[in-house]
């Protein structure tokens, strides 16, 4: 699937991140291309959800360098010197990135239509109308046209899950990171959800998810990253890693998936 | 399974053809709860026969100065300071809430000294204290630092009873205010203001649009209630000559020594306009509690 023409959307270079003396990131190094699936694997504590931070200046890095689609994130350098950008500067470079969390975090006082919409009219200025036209192609999109009026305690786990993909996708996002997405669902929901999902990955988007679905990486990935204690131990496609694993975590993770 | 143990149960004192059903049970008597009803309900006549009846209450005197225009007047200047203490409150109150949770130490510390003053200070020591202002400040001055005095005013002609009512009613009203509204902005999810950032928001668009309309839930409440004492509190004024609801009756009965109909009087104001606040504060509610499942709005919002 790699073509070295091709420019990276996401580049991560030496990523370091602690939190106190708990160094989380111990030097990550990734480069995303346009289009490309990549699912982040490993096990809790790994730092995968760290880094997914990390990318959109959720958290701030302690060393390395991030670039999204060209650009530096959060810091400029010119002249030998490395700055830190003004708040806002970052702000606006979030937007470039779509994020969606393990417990979806809706705005609880927005209906679901007025959840996909409010970014767009509050952060692009988009006027009411045409972002609730554009929000609801969204929710009919992810299946949930006839959900709109509805606020978030009115729908179920999976459902809530489908309208923060939208919203998410809502600012037409370069990349969308995906934080473990179906983890908080309960097991008759998770397929709703990984459906939507496949077909965001089919629509051409740039996306990076960290997720405990081997079927998911399996199937839709281009290419898998296992990280283990704060590093990239494995960095190839799927079926590649499910025939060479790295180490015994690695293979515990890809062979039940393997049957 | 259930239909062996069923027949095994049959062995016990009622046999399984004819298990008796709770739900035809008879109604249980409670002597208590009928003796305690009936002792309270005659409790409340005899109040009510009491007031209606004592002639030292001058219900006819009461009827003619419950809507005396000098009555009238002093019962806007009651709103008006509620209304201007609530405002100055509030956004004081805000502001000193967003100071607190600042991340510039200075900024919070002054917020934090800010509330531990005004909450300490008995307000009507506030009130006379900002009456006698100029005692302590004789002018109040604009100038540049070490330059020259760009505009000057006597402190007496700057802090009329109105402005140091205004003052002393808004700085100890925000200090209140200002605690509440920080409960409201924690109470708020930390996956919100995440979420918030994510899609890209500047932290004003996050504040105005994210957080503080579902901090009004937690928020509203409390205010409610700080509102009523705030209507309540307004009655302090009249030891600086305020002409509110209270000094206007003051200065009816020192005249006509009609004491009681005339505290009667403004009883009965306060207590109308508690009411009417209290029922607008259940629309103020019910509108920001919407998105929340809550037992008024539980049964409509079944799919």
């Amino acid at each position: 699937m790699t073509q070295t023409s091709r420019k990276p959307v996401v580049l991560a270079r030496d990523v370091r991140k602690s939190f106190g003396t708990n160094e989380v990131l111990k030097g990550v190094s990734l480069s995303v291309e346009a289009s490309e699936v990549v699912v982040i694997l490993g096990s809790s504590g790994s730092g995968k959800s760290t880094f997914l931070r990390c990318l959109n200046q959720l958290e701030d890095i302690n060393g390395g360098w991030i670039e999204i689609d060209g650009e530096p994130a959060g810091y400029d350098y010119s002249n030998g010197h490395v700055r830190r950008l003004p708040a806002h500067r970052r702000v606006v470079q979030r937007r470039a990135l779509g994020m969606v969390f393990q417990q979806f975090n809706l705005f609880q006082h927005l209906t679901a239509i007025g959840n996909v919409m409010e970014a767009p009219v509050s952060v692009r200025g988009l006027s009411k109308a045409v972002a609730r036209d554009n929000g609801m192609a969204l929710l009919e999109q992810v299946g949930l046209a006839d959900k709109a009026n509805l606020y978030p305690y009115q729908l179920s786990g999976g459902q809530q899950q489908r309208v923060a993909i939208a919203r998410a996708l809502a600012m037409e996002p370069k990349v969308m990171l995906f934080d473990e997405p179906t983890s908080a669902l309960d097991p008759e929901l998770v397929g709703e959800v990984l459906a939507v999902m496949k077909n965001v990955a089919k629509s051409g988007t740039t996306m990076i998810v960290v997720t405990h679905e081997m079927g998911f990486a399996s199937e839709v990935s281009d290419r898998v990253v296992f990280m283990d204690d704060g590093i990239i131990i494995q960095n190839a496609p799927f079926a590649e890693i499910a025939a060479n694993p790295a180490n015994a975590k690695v293979a515990s993770f890809v062979r039940p998936a393997k049957h | 399974m259930a239909q062996h143990s069923l027949s095994a149960a049959s062995g016990g004192a009622i046999p399984a053809a004819n298990f008796p059903d709770v739900g035809k049970a008879d109604r249980v008597w409670h002597p208590w709860r009928w003796a305690i009803s009936i002792f309270i309900i005659l409790l409340m006549l005899r109040v009510v026969v009491l007031v209606a009846t004592n002639k030292n209450l001058q219900w006819d005197v009461v009827a003619a100065h419950m809507f005396d225009p000098v009555v009238l007047r002093g019962l806007g200047m009651t709103l008006w300071l509620t209304c201007l203490a609530m405002v100055v409150g509030f956004t004081l109150g805000t502001a000193l809430a967003l100071f607190r949770m600042s991340s510039i130490a200075p900024l919070s510390y002054f917020a934090l000294g800010f509330t531990w003053l005004f909450r300490s200070v008995p307000t009507l020591v506030l009130l006379i204290f900002l009456y006698n202002i100029s005692i302590l400040i004789p002018t109040v001055e604009l100038a540049i630092p070490f330059g020259p005095v760009l505009w000057s005013e006597r402190t007496n002609d700057l802090v009329t009873p109105f402005v140091a009512a205004t003052i002393g009613l808004g700085f100890h009203k925000a200090a209140y205010m200002s605690e509440i509204i920080r409960a409201g902005l924690l109470s708020v999810d930390d996956g919100q203001k995440q979420a918030a950032t994510a899609l890209g928001m500047s932290s004003t668009t996050m504040l105005r649009r994210v957080i503080l309309p579902q901090a009004m839930r937690v928020i509203i409440p409390p205010t409610g209630s700080e509102i009523i004492s705030t209507l309540k509190l307004t009655s302090l004024v009249s030891v600086i000559s305020m002409a509110d609801l209270l000094y206007t009756i003051e200065t009816i009965y020192a005249r006509t020594f009609q004491t009681i109909p005339l505290l009667i009087v403004a009883c009965l104001w306060y207590l109308i306009l508690t009411s009417i606040l209290q029922t607008g504060q259940r629309y103020v509610e019910r509108h920001f509690g919407r998105g929340y499942r809550s037992a008024a709005n539980h049964t409509a919002s079944q799919e």
